[in-house]
């Protein structure tokens, strides 16, 4: 189980994640949403070692993942909210750099590769530089890298950016089944449509606090709403959408 | 200031962002980093330029007064033609130094077309305003460069034998001959560009223009070097100059000043005649190929081919004998990709070996080594001896400056994640990476001439000796080294560039040469050997564990905090945590 308690970080008096806790159980996805800014990513890299937590703590099977933050890393899989990829390194040659620094037999790493990259349809373009590549087919590489080390934990951040209809689909269906093979999967999203499809429980994000945490049902039936949208923008709305809209076209005209 | 900050035309506004980018390149990290580079470099420029003034040499004070004081004017002439021609180098080596680092700024990019895309701005402005940035920009640069010369070299060239005593005139033609030669230099790289953008293939433009720019560098360097002994010229061997300089840019346009002046030497006429049309034809040739340029831009810039890599799938590399560990050969497969690939380490390398190059053959050339048959023994002894240390004393620094340098900062972190997996493994890479690339090849070319030149054992002990020097200038860069190559931000002018430059003289003027005739002399007897042998072993194995003490403990670096890293070496640094609350490793970014 993967248990985040009180984690928080302040960038130079900011603060950007304020005390959140919550856990995943092995074969659950939890939904991490929130708007631009409430500190999901942030979350997010605090528990994969990206960035040091202000306060708090991230537990995996019970112990703190600083007592072995190496092994913690080698069991899971990153999927990150931009593609930031090296632009001269083909895919395959990424792909490759990122089985041999899991500590990957060449053996293993070249099948799983042919493998994910023929999956992905991506096996024409195995050798072309990244920096070539759309959007959608650097996310693909960064999906397959994700999953190249048979991870026990899943943190997708924004993961169906750019990927086409098809893919996404696949994706989502890949994401239900590794849930059912007792994966434990983080997904971080801002479309809710998926998150409610394929989320059992839910954490939304505000301002760096959790404004509610529970499963979507229990949350239809507490907050008296119809749908994951409906829920989100009660909690987290400031502003009239409708009359923001109108400004904007204000400020347009004028 | 208003003024300038009101909102012009199209062409005004691109022209001036091109112009006030036009530094901004691979060079550099972002976006004003080369101010401290250009002052560092105007900071080098101004002694030499003020020893080129035989007054303020303390070695050359009252040169031209015993000149004028003897009987004819001939020897005084040809001292005034060699410091000409020593001044014209030195004014062309620097603005084509300074057109080389703007290299990418000199045409439109396919990134300018592309940003520009989605805005009101038809390619023809694109390449309009470009032209008229870099002709300001060449401008700008040749009145800069020429200013002081056209003042000082009337006054430094006048008297009695002077041509024509006149300080006007000899101020006008100084600025003629100068501004000609810049100019020249500038226009022809701005062409030889234009013609590799119009005859390359594209897909191979990119990186053939990336040698190009290397090889005019090294080729700047050599030039450059020449500077010292060009001015030297005896009398005798300026009147040799039509035999082996008619086809040296630089005598062109020294023929401009003697043409101006009134010398009527059929020679420096022709030479002022091919000056004029040299100048000329860059000129059109630039504006030709820009006119060019812009109508194929399309299929040049924006319809290029994708670059594919070779469908051919690698089995084996020569970097897996390096290594067998898979993380090890991740770094090393990673390090070499990136060297070969990433433009700006590329560039930067190149530009290194360039100058490694340049300097190898200037010294070899002043030895004697190259041209001079009768001795060839000799020559070929200095190489075996002083090529190996040289090269180690600028490729490894170069190296150490080349991996400093990030490539796509935000990609690392992938490294971040599986750093405490593999960090020492990955230093160990680091350490195999750098003796493969800047240490071991020039032995591996050299060893066989050294054991034909001086026998197996005199030649193992001189390569032992010369091996470990090496390996003790690597252990003095590396002893602070805390990061994974490309990776970590990068925080130029840390050290003024005269402060390096100077380092790099001591080293291959002093260092250099005088350990390598200790090493010439343990290499003959043995008794010297045994006793240079403990000493240098001794030094590189107390740097060796000084530096591997903590290794692979510390976390790595990944922001180039500004600190004097290199005087605090690893073990000072155990225990303290990387910055990872940076833009680079991701702030608040939901």
């Amino acid at each position: 189980m993967l248990e985040v308690r009180g984690l928080t970080k302040r960038y130079a008096g900011t603060l950007a994640v304020d005390h959140v806790s919550f856990h995943i159980s092995p074969g659950e996805i939890l939904g991490y949403v929130g708007p631009n800014g409430a500190g999901k990513s942030t979350t997010v890299k605090m528990i994969i070692g990206l960035l040091d937590p202000s306060e708090g703590m991230v537990l995996f099977k019970g112990r703190s993942v600083l007592e072995d933050l190496a092994g913690f890393q080698s069991r899971i899989g990153y999927v990150p909210e931009e593609p930031y990829l090296y632009p001269y390194l083909s895919g395959y040659e990424y792909l490759e750099l990122t089985g041999r620094l899991r500590g990957m037999s060449a053996a293993s790493i070249e099948t799983k590769i042919e493998e994910f990259l023929r999956l992905f349809s991506l096996w024409d373009d195995r050798h072309t530089p990244v920096s070539s590549y759309s959007k959608g087919m650097r996310q693909k590489i960064l999906l397959s890298a994700a999953l190249l080390g048979n991870p026990q934990l899943l943190l997708f951040d924004e993961p169906l950016s750019g990927l086409d209809v098809t893919t996404m689909m696949v994706v989502r269906e890949l994401m239900a089944g590794l849930a059912a093979q007792g994966r434990m999967i983080l997904y971080s999203s801002h479309v809710l449509e998926v998150v409610e499809k394929i989320c059992s429980r839910v954490l939304i994000l505000n301002k760096g606090r959790v404004a509610a945490h529970d499963s979507i049902q229990n949350l239809r039936e507490t907050m008296h709403q119809s749908s994951l949208e409906a829920i989100f923008s009660d909690l987290t709305r400031e502003t009239d959408p409708h009359a923001l809209a109108g400004r904007f076209l204000e400020v347009m005209r004028s | 200031m208003t003024t300038l900050r009101e909102t012009r035309g199209r062409k005004y506004e691109l022209t001036r962002h091109f112009l006030r980018h036009m530094f901004d390149n691979e060079w550099s990290a972002s976006t004003g980093q080369w101010q401290s580079a250009a002052a560092g470099l105007i900071a080098l420029l101004v002694p030499v330029a003020m020893l080129l003034v035989r007054e303020l040499d303390p070695m050359g004070q009252g040169y031209y007064r015993r000149l004028l004081a003897l009987p004819t004017p001939e020897r005084f002439r040809a001292a005034v033609i060699a410091d000409e021609v020593g001044i014209l180098i030195l004014l062309s080596v620097a603005t084509g130094v300074i057109a080389l680092f703007v290299w990418q700024s000199l045409y439109p990019s396919s990134r300018d077309c592309l940003a520009l895309a989605g805005l009101p701005v038809r390619p023809r402005q694109i390449f309009a305003a470009r032209l008229w940035a870099v002709a300001i920009f060449a401008g700008a640069l040749v009145a800069g460069m020429n200013l002081l010369p056209t003042l000082v070299a009337p006054a430094e060239f006048g008297g009695r034998w002077s041509i024509d005593p006149s300080w006007i005139a000899a101020a006008g033609a100084q600025a003629a001959a100068g501004i000609g030669a810049c100019s020249f230099i500038f226009f022809a790289l701005v062409a030889l560009q234009g013609l590799l953008l119009n005859l390359a293939p594209a897909r191979w433009y990119a990186r053939l223009s990336v040698w190009v720019q290397a090889l005019l560098a090294g080729a700047m360097l050599l030039a450059g070097l020449r500077l010292w002994e060009v001015r030297e010229w005896p009398l005798e061997t300026v009147r040799r100059i039509p035999e082996f300089g008619s086809w040296w840019p630089v005598v062109w346009f020294a023929g401009v000043r003697e043409h101006l002046l009134g010398n009527h030497d059929p020679f420096w006429t022709a030479m002022a005649a091919r000056g004029a049309w040299a100048l000329s034809g860059a000129v059109v040739l630039t504006l030709a190929l820009y006119l060019v340029s812009y109508r194929r831009y399309r299929r040049l810039l924006l319809e290029g081919p994708a670059r594919r890599g070779s469908s051919r799938v690698r089995r084996w590399s020569p970097l897996d004998l390096l290594a067998r560990d898979p993380r090890q050969q991740a770094i090393l497969h990673f390090m070499a990709a990136t060297l070969a690939r990433s433009r700006t380490q590329r560039a930067i390398w190149l530009a290194y070996v360039g100058g490694v190059a340049a300097i190898l053959i200037n010294s070899s050339i002043v030895d004697g080594a190259i041209w001079i048959s009768r001795r060839r023994q000799a020559g070929i002894e200095f190489m075996v001896l002083f090529w190996p240390l040289a090269c180690t004393a600028v490729l490894l620094p170069g190296l150490r400056h080349v991996m400093s340098i990030p490539a796509e900062l935000r990609a690392h972190w992938i490294f971040r994640m599986h750093e405490a997996e593999g960090r020492a493994a990955w230093m160990r890479a680091v350490e195999r990476f750098t003796a493969a690339y800047a240490i071991a090849p020039i032995y591996l070319l050299l060893i066989p001439v050294s054991i034909h030149l001086h026998g197996w054992m005199p030649a193992t002990r001189m390569t032992l000796l010369q091996v470990f020097a090496s390996l003790t200038i690597f252990e003095v860069l590396f002893q602070s080294w805390q990061q994974l190559p490309f990776t970590c931000s990068y925080r130029p002018g840390k050290r003024p560039l005269v402060v390096i430059v100077l380092g790099y003289g001591a080293m291959l003027g002093a260092v250099v040469p005088v350990l390598s005739i200790y090493i010439a002399a343990a290499g003959k007897a043995a008794i010297l050997f045994w006793i240079l042998f403990p000493m240098l072993t001794g030094t590189w194995l107390k740097l060796h564990l000084s530096r591997r003490d903590g290794w692979g403990e510390a976390p790595l670096l990944y922001e180039d905090t500004g600190d004097d890293v290199p005087d605090m070496g690893i073990r000072e640094m155990r225990g303290r945590r990387p910055p990872l609350e940076t833009a680079s490793g991701g702030a608040i970014s939901s």
